[in-house]
C-alpha cells in the first residue's frame, strides 16, 4: 500500500510529461491527484487502526508520526493538484504561460509530491535524505517555471544554498551511523528508524549531539529556520502561487519532520534536553528574526513567506519545549498552519493574477473584485494571524502555555509579544487591501465554482477544530502524542 | 600508500582555489575525483584480508560518474555558458590560496581534535575529507559566477564522500547509488540554470543575481 503511494504520482507524472494535449493532461492531473490524495488518507489511517503500530514494508514504514505528515501532503497536495487547473488557465489566457508548458507543470508537481512522499515514509536515514535531496531539485525547476529574470534568481538561490546545507547534514548521518555502528559493530547496519530507535539509548551521548548539530543546521536550511532561511522568501514569492502553496505548506514540514526524528533519537541517547534546547532556541530566533521584516514588507507573497518562517519557529519551539501540551499543540499547529498557509497562497495567487502585480499597494479593493475568492483570503489571513474561531488559535495557546509552563514568563510573554504584533500587521495589510476602492481599470465579480470550493473546504476543517475538536481527532491527536512523549519514539 | 593518495586529494583541492580557468579548474576536479577512486580501490583490494566488493563497486561508480560523466558534462556545458576566459573573483587568488590553507589548518589544529574529537578515526582521511568540504565551501564563495559554484558543489560533495569511507568504510550501497543520482541529476539541473542565466542574463557572474531583496 505504500509503495502505491509513492507509485500513482510517479505514473501520473510520467503520463504527463508525454505529449497528450492540454485536456488530457488537465484530465490526468486531476485523477492522479485524487488518487494520490484518497491512498494518502488511508495510508495515514494505518497506523491507528486496530493492532496499530508502525507498518514496515522493507524501505517504507509507517508510523503514527509520519502519518500525520501523510496526512498534510494528502490534502494539502491534492487541493493546490486541483487548484492548479484553474490557475494555469488563467495564466494561459494572460499569456505567461505557453499551452504546451502545461503538461511539464503537471509532470513536475506530481514528481515534487513523489520525492515528498518518499521523505516522510523513508524508513532509512540516507533515503530520506537522498529524498530532500530530490525534492530541492524538482522545486527549483517549479519555482523557475515563469523563466523571468527574478524567478531564475530565486531558483538558483534556492538549489544551491539547500544543496550545500543538505550536505551539512549528510555529515550528521555519517556520524549517527558512526555511533550505531560504536554500539553494534556489525558489517551491514539498516540505517532504519525502526532499528535505529530501540538502541537509542545505547548510542554514544557526546557523538549523537555532534550529529544533531549538523542535522539542524541542515535541514534547518531546508525548514527555513532563521538565519538559514535566506532561500525562503525568494522562492516563494517567485513560485507559481501552487507551487508556493506546496512548499510553504508541505516542504517546510518534510525538513521539521527530518529534524523532530533526530530530535527523538538524540533526546533518548543523550538523556537530556539538549536537542530540545537548541529547538526553542532556533524557534525564537526565527520568529525574532522576521517579524520586523514582516511588518515593512511590500510583496504580498514575500510577506506570507517571511510569515512561514515565523510559524516554522514556532512549530520548531513547540516541539522543543516538548511535554504534552508542547508536543500537542506543535502538532496541531503542523497541520492547521499547512491547511491556512495554503488557502492564503492560493487564494493571493489568484488576486495577483487578476492585479497583474504581487505590490500590496497595488492591490486595492479586492473584496470588490473577487468578493469569494478575497473573503477566502481574509478569513485565512485572519486564521494565520491567530484569531479566534481558527485552530491556530488552539495551537499558538498550548505552545504558549507550554512556553509559560517550561520556559518561564519571559519566553511565554515574548512569544505572545510577536504573535500580536505580527497579527496587527497582517490585519493591516489586509485592511488595506480589502477595505479600498478598486481602481477603475478592473471590473469585478465572480460566480461561485469548484475552484472555490477548494479554497472553502480547509477553512472549514480550521474553523471545526477551532469551535469543536471531534472525539476521534482528539484520540488521533493524543495517540502521535503518547508515541512522541511516554516512549520517545522507542517502540 | 592511503597517506599519498590523500596528501594528492588536499593538494588538488588547494589547487583549484588557485586556478582562474573554468577548464584548469574541471580538470582538477576530475583529478581529484580520481584520486577518491584510487583510495576506493586500494581499500577495497588490500584494505582488508580479504577483497572488499562494496569498495570496488563504490571506486567503479565513483570512476564512471565523476571522473568521466561529470567532467565531461561540465566540459561540455562550460563551452556553451562560460565566455569569460578568467572568472571574476569576489577575493583575490592570493589572499585566497592563503584562507585555504588556513582552512586546512583551522581543520587540522582545532576542528578535528577539539570539536570532533569524539570521532576517533586514525589516520589522515577524515581531517583532508573535512578540509575538502570546507574547501569547496569556500571556492563557492570566493568565485562571483555561477558555474563555479556548480563546480564547488561537486567538490564539497567529494569531501563527503571520503569523510563517508573515513569513518565508515563507506555507506549502505543502496544509499551509495542514491547519492550519486542525486548528485547527477542535481548538476544536471543546475547546468540547465546555468544555461538559462546564461541566456537571460547574458552573463554568469552572480552579481547580477541580486534583484530579490528585503
Amino acid at each position: 500500500m505504500l509503495y502505491l503511494l509513492l507509485l500513482i504520482p510517479l505514473i501520473t507524472a510520467a503520463a504527463c510529461l508525454l505529449p497528450l494535449g492540454l485536456r488530457s493532461w488537465e484530465r490526468i492531473n486531476i485523477l492522479g491527484a485524487l488518487m494520490t490524495g484518497i491512498t494518502g488518507l488511508y495510508c495515514s489511517l494505518m497506523p491507528f487502526r486496530s493492532g496499530g503500530g508502525p507498518r514496515t514494508e522493507s524501505f517504507l514504514f509507517i508510523d503514527e508520526f509520519s502519518a500525520v505528515l501523510v496526512f498534510i501532503i494528502s490534502v494539502v497536495g491534492t487541493m493546490c493538484c486541483l487548484y492548479t487547473v484553474g490557475y494555469l488557465r488563467l495564466d494561459r489566457e494572460n499569456g505567461e504561460v505557453a499551452e504546451d508548458k502545461t503538461g511539464r507543470f503537471f509532470g513536475l508537481l506530481h514528481l515534487f509530491l513523489a520525492t515528498m512522499y518518499l521523505a516522510v515514509l523513508a524508513d532509512n536515514l540516507g533515503v530520506m535524505w537522498v529524498a530532500i535531496e530530490g525534492t530541492t531539485i524538482v522545486s527549483a525547476l517549479l519555482v523557475a517555471f515563469y523563466g523571468s529574470r527574478q524567478a531564475l534568481e530565486a531558483a538558483w538561490k534556492y538549489i544551491i544554498i539547500c544543496t550545500v546545507g543538505i550536505s551539512f547534514a549528510m555529515l550528521g548521518i555519517i556520524l549517527t551511523f558512526y555511533a550505531a555502528r560504536g554500539i553494534l559493530g556489525t558489517e551491514e547496519i539498516r540505517l532504519g528508524w525502526s532499528f535505529l530507535y530501540p538502541v537509542a539509548s545505547r548510542l554514544d551521548p557526546s557523538l549523537m549531539k555532534l550529529a544533531f548539530i549538523f542535522i539542524l543546521v541542515g535541514y534547518g536550511t531546508k525548514a527555513g529556520l532563521f538565519p538559514m532561511h535566506t532561500w525562503l522568501p525568494d522562492a516563494h514569492s517567485q513560485a507559481p502561487s501552487p507551487v508556493s502553496a506546496l512548499l510553504s505548506g508541505v516542504l517546510l514540514n518534510c525538513a521539521i519532520y527530518a529534524i523532530i526524528r533526530f530530535h527523538l533519537l538524540t533526546t533518548v541517547a543523550t538523556e537530556s534536553n539538549f536537542s530540545g534546547n537548541l529547538l526553542v532556541v532556533f524557534g525564537l530566533m526565527s520568529m525574532i528574526g522576521v517579524f520586523p521584516l514582516i511588518l515593512v514588507q511590500k510583496d504580498i507573497k514575500r510577506l506570507l513567506a517571511y510569515s512561514s518562517v515565523e510559524h516554522v519557529g514556532i512549530i520548531v519551539l513547540g516541539f522543543g519545549l516538548g511535554g504534552v501540551l508542547g508536543y500537542t499543540g506543535a502538532l496541531l499547529h503542523l497541520v492547521n498552519h499547512a491547511l491556512g498557509k495554503s488557502v492564503l497562497f492560493l487564494s493571493a495567487g489568484t488576486l495577483t493574477q487578476r492585479y497583474h502585480s504581487k505590490l500590496i499597494p497595488r492591490m486595492k479593493g479586492i473584496g470588490q473584485l473577487l468578493p469569494i475568492t478575497s473573503t477566502a483570503f481574509m478569513a485565512s489571513l485572519l486564521a494565520i494571524g491567530g484569531a479566534p474561531p481558527f485552530g491556530l488559535f488552539i495551537s499558538e495557546l498550548t505552545v504558549a502555555s507550554r512556553g509559560f509552563q517550561s520556559g518561564g514568563a519571559v519566553l511565554g510573554f515574548v512569544f505572545l509579544m510577536i504573535i500580536a504584533v505580527v497579527f496587527a500587521g497582517l490585519i493591516y495589510f489586509g485592511g488595506k487591501m480589502y477595505f479600498s476602492n478598486l481602481p477603475s481599470r478592473l471590473t469585478g465579480g465572480e460566480r461561485f465554482s469548484a475552484r472555490h470550493l477548494l479554497l472553502l473546504l480547509p477553512l472549514g476543517l480550521l474553523i471545526l477544530q477551532g469551535v469543536y475538536m471531534p472525539g476521534s481527532v482528539q484520540y488521533f491527536v493524543s495517540r502521535v502524542v503518547t508515541f512522541m512523549t511516554a516512549s520517545g519514539g522507542v517502540y | 600508500m592511503i597517506g599519498y593518495l590523500t596528501f594528492v586529494f588536499l593538494i588538488t583541492g588547494l589547487l583549484m582555489l588557485a586556478a582562474r580557468r573554468v577548464s584548469r579548474n574541471i580538470a582538477l576536479l576530475a583529478a581529484q575525483s580520481l584520486v577518491l577512486t584510487m583510495i576506493a580501490f586500494y581499500l577495497g583490494l588490500w584494505g582488508d584480508d580479504k577483497v572488499n566488493w562494496h569498495m570496488i563497486v563504490v571506486g567503479g561508480l565513483t570512476l564512471a560518474i565523476k571522473v568521466i560523466v561529470l567532467p565531461g558534462l561540465l566540459y561540455w556545458l562550460a563551452e556553451r555558458v562560460v565566455k569569460y576566459r578568467e572568472v571574476p573573483l569576489s577575493i583575490g587568488l592570493g589572499p585566497s590560496m592563503l584562507i585555504g590553507v588556513l582552512l586546512v589548518g583551522l581543520t587540522y589544529s582545532y576542528v578535528i581534535p577539539v570539536l570532533l574529537k569524539e570521532v576517533q578515526v586514525g589516520g589522515q582521511m577524515f581531517p583532508v575529507a573535512l578540509s575538502t568540504i570546507f574547501l569547496g565551501c569556500f571556492f563557492m564563495i570566493s568565485r562571483r559566477s555561477a558555474f563555479n559554484q556548480l563546480i564547488g558543489i561537486v567538490m564539497m560533495e567529494n569531501g563527503l564522500f571520503l569523510c563517508a569511507i573515513a569513518i565508515n568504510g563507506g555507506m549502505p550501497l543502496i544509499l551509495e547509488l542514491g547519492i550519486f543520482f542525486d548528485l547527477l541529476v542535481g548538476v544536471l539541473v543546475m547546468g540547465v540554470f546555468t544555461h538559462r542565466i546564461r541566456g537571460t542574463f547574458d552573463t554568469l557572474d552572480t552579481k547580477v543575481l541580486n534583484k530579490l531583496k528585503g
